[in-house]
């Protein structure tokens, strides 16, 4: 998933209330500021992995291993845990909820690192590498790709609607 | 992108289908939609009614399965990243 993660990490943001509410922490106001701030940041780390891959110091192979797997999103929540328990909570949702997005690609994401090297997929779409406008190409040129993250698109219109956001106050 | 001119009409639809079965789960009674509301639904259905209209199309299929053959990982593929999408061969 691709361009379909915002719609994804909205949606997220939209349920602050209810998670930090869950948890027992800090009440966080849906689509406040604090809420998207750690959403987004949450949910897009894991893909901060072509980092290291573009300075040289992984390779390509590098993408989807240990910042795709449930021990990274235990050690990130557990670190912000200490720090506030609703930005813990909103963080491990946003990290599981990106292993869902990325799931149906063939890539195959090895969740169970480093106990297990095997990889989940749905093989919905072939993954067309990391970064590059080629790989956006070739994602959007696959039905399921529109499937999926045009679904949350929608998705997070509904909760527009639901919250009484603009455009739908 | 598409091997069928009518894939993006069908598309079409779909999405009017989608729209309509969201609006009428969604929609609370005691604050209908605006147009303009309507309309933004409608038209945010064209995206996964474009993909449900996709599966029915021969290219983005066949382009799937070609591109699945392909390893975007292994050493010098992500740098011929660009002539292998645009071809749809290794």
């Amino acid at each position: 998933m691709q361009v379909g993660h915002v719609a994804v990490a909205g949606t997220i943001a939209s349920f602050a209330p209810q998670i930090s509410r869950a948890v027992g922490g800090p009440p966080i106001d849906a689509w406040s500021a604090e809420a998207l701030t750690v959403v987004f940041l949450a949910h897009y780390l894991p893909n901060l992995d072509v980092i290291p891959i573009k300075l040289g110091w992984a390779t390509d192979r590098f993408h989807c291993t240990y910042s795709h797997t449930l021990l990274f999103a235990a050690v990130v929540c557990l670190l912000l845990w200490p720090i506030n328990v609703s930005w813990a909570a909103l963080a491990l949702v946003s990290l599981l909820i990106h292993f869902v997005a990325d799931s149906g690609s063939s890539v195959g994401l090895p969740l169970l690192l480093p106990f297990s090297r095997r990889k989940f997929s749905l093989y919905l779409w072939a993954d067309t590498g990391h970064s590059g406008w080629f790989s956006f190409e070739g994602t959007y040129r696959q039905a399921w790709t529109w499937i999926t993250e045009g679904g949350m698109f929608v998705v997070l219109a509904i909760r527009g609607y639901q919250l009484g956001a603009w455009p739908f106050n | 992108m598409f091997a069928y001119r009518r894939t993006p009409f069908i598309a079409v639809i779909f999405a009017a289908v989608i729209g309509a079965v969201v609006i009428w789960l969604v929609e609370v009674p005691g604050r209908p939609m605006t147009l303009v509301q309507r309309a933004l639904f409608f038209a945010l259905s064209y995206l996964p009614g474009l993909g449900l209209a996709m599966l029915g199309d021969p290219a983005p299929r066949t382009l799937r399965a070609e591109l699945l053959k392909i390893d975007f990982y292994a050493p010098g593929m992500h740098s011929r990243g660009s002539e292998i999408v645009k071809g749809g061969k290794a």
